[in-house]
């Protein structure tokens, strides 16, 4: 009787035969040969306990180790998250807040001199023009949302208009950004 | 429900480059088996695997998907190992621990094992595993534990698929060997 070729059952115990006809024809012969069925059981039995085998852990903080050495930094916490978000809005204010106190620091009476004049004039006309502005939406908001009068009123207004522009930005013009790079 | 590689690789080209740490965590404990299967030193699989994410980073914009990211990520892996290897190689009079072709008994047989580890079938096997030669261990780890096919090791060792099937045939034959050699029933370790 010929036996099972090393190969043959190797490949028969990892189910790697070439095709049905050879597989069939192993099982015969594995039905009426004692020593190739033993032969493979012991194939079965490693392959079992090779396919079972653990695998080696990587260090906990790999991947963090990783994003350092790229330069990339981690999530951010939620307060930083915020800033950035608010970051472009916060800088305008602070520009408006410094145009704002040079302005008021003009004083009042100073005709003699070209530039004061020049910017106490500017200020006039952007008060008359803010004043007007100011009064239109304040006419607004008293006919359409007359609960944000008042002090909290307002304060509520600005924390809805600040998080709407922060959601604003963090999920339709940050993505449409990112998609574009 | 788990983002696919391919989402997360979306994401990360996109901009999302925090992203690539899913990427690291979800491969490294298979890549960390690869490299410590082929340095056999932790230390240094550890630093290989390190090095071999970033490539996979760097090299991101390359990869075009029409292979399991797994695979592409193992030939860096691969690599990586091998470089180190052949440099150690150079270090020690130039001898290539991954082409070595002298064998199981060559190298002493089976590692000496007190009677509690023998009864332990898969810590006999990893044992054994780890005193076959590179190529073999290497061969099985990417079989069995990175579970390619033969023709993903084909392309992540740029072997023929002739030779990666004789390879992993020597190695099951050599670890059979040893298992008989052990378990065989006169042993009385069993």
């Amino acid at each position: 009787m010929n036996h099972l070729s090393q190969e043959e059952l190797q490949d028969h115990a990892g189910g790697d035969l070439p095709d049905e006809r050879a597989a069939a024809a192993a099982d015969l012969h594995l039905r009426t040969c004692a020593e190739c069925a033993r032969r493979i059981d012991h194939f079965r039995a490693l392959e079992r306990a090779l396919r079972s085998m653990p695998l080696e852990r990587a260090s906990e903080d790999l991947s963090r180790t990783v994003l350092k050495r790229l330069g990339i930094r981690e999530g951010q916490s939620w307060l930083f998250t915020l800033f950035m978000n608010f970051a472009p809005l916060l800088a305008l204010l602070a520009v408006l807040a410094v145009v704002h106190f040079i302005l008021g620091r003009q004083p009042a009476g100073a005709p003699g001199q070209n530039s004061g004049e020049g910017v106490r004039t500017l200020f006039q006309f952007a008060d008359k023009y803010s004043a007007v502005g100011i009064q239109s939406v304040n006419d607004w908001v008293g006919k359409y949302l007359a609960f944000m009068k008042g002090r909290g009123g307002l304060t509520g207004f600005l924390i809805l208009f600040l998080g709407a522009i922060a959601l604003l930005d963090k999920y339709i013009v940050m993505p449409l950004i990112r998609r574009r790079l | 429900m788990s983002l696919s590689d391919a989402d997360i690789i979306a994401q990360i080209r996109a901009g999302a480059k925090p992203r690539f740490a899913l990427l690291v965590e979800r491969y490294q404990d298979q890549s960390m088996t690869l490299a410590v299967r082929m340095l056999r030193n932790r230390e240094e699989a550890e630093e290989a695997v390190q090095d071999a994410f970033v490539r996979a980073y760097k090299a991101l914009e390359r990869f075009e998907g029409t292979a399991r990211f797994g695979t592409w990520l193992y030939r860096i892996v691969y690599n990586v190992c091998l470089t180190r290897l052949t440099r150690r190689a150079a270090r020690s009079a130039g001898r290539v621990d991954y082409d070595d072709e002298q064998g199981y008994e060559e190298q002493g047989g089976a590692p000496v094992m007190d009677h509690a580890e023998a009864a332990d079938l898969a810590r006999f096997i990893r044992s054994s595993i780890a005193s076959l030669p590179v190529k073999y261990a290497t061969m099985l780890s990417l079989f069995y534990l990175q579970d390619l096919s033969h023709e993903e090791i084909c392309s992540v060792t740029d072997l023929p698929l002739g030779t990666v099937k004789t390879q992993l045939f020597r190695a099951r034959a050599l670890l059979q060997k040893e298992l008989l050699k052990e378990f065989r029933p006169e042993n009385t370790t069993v």
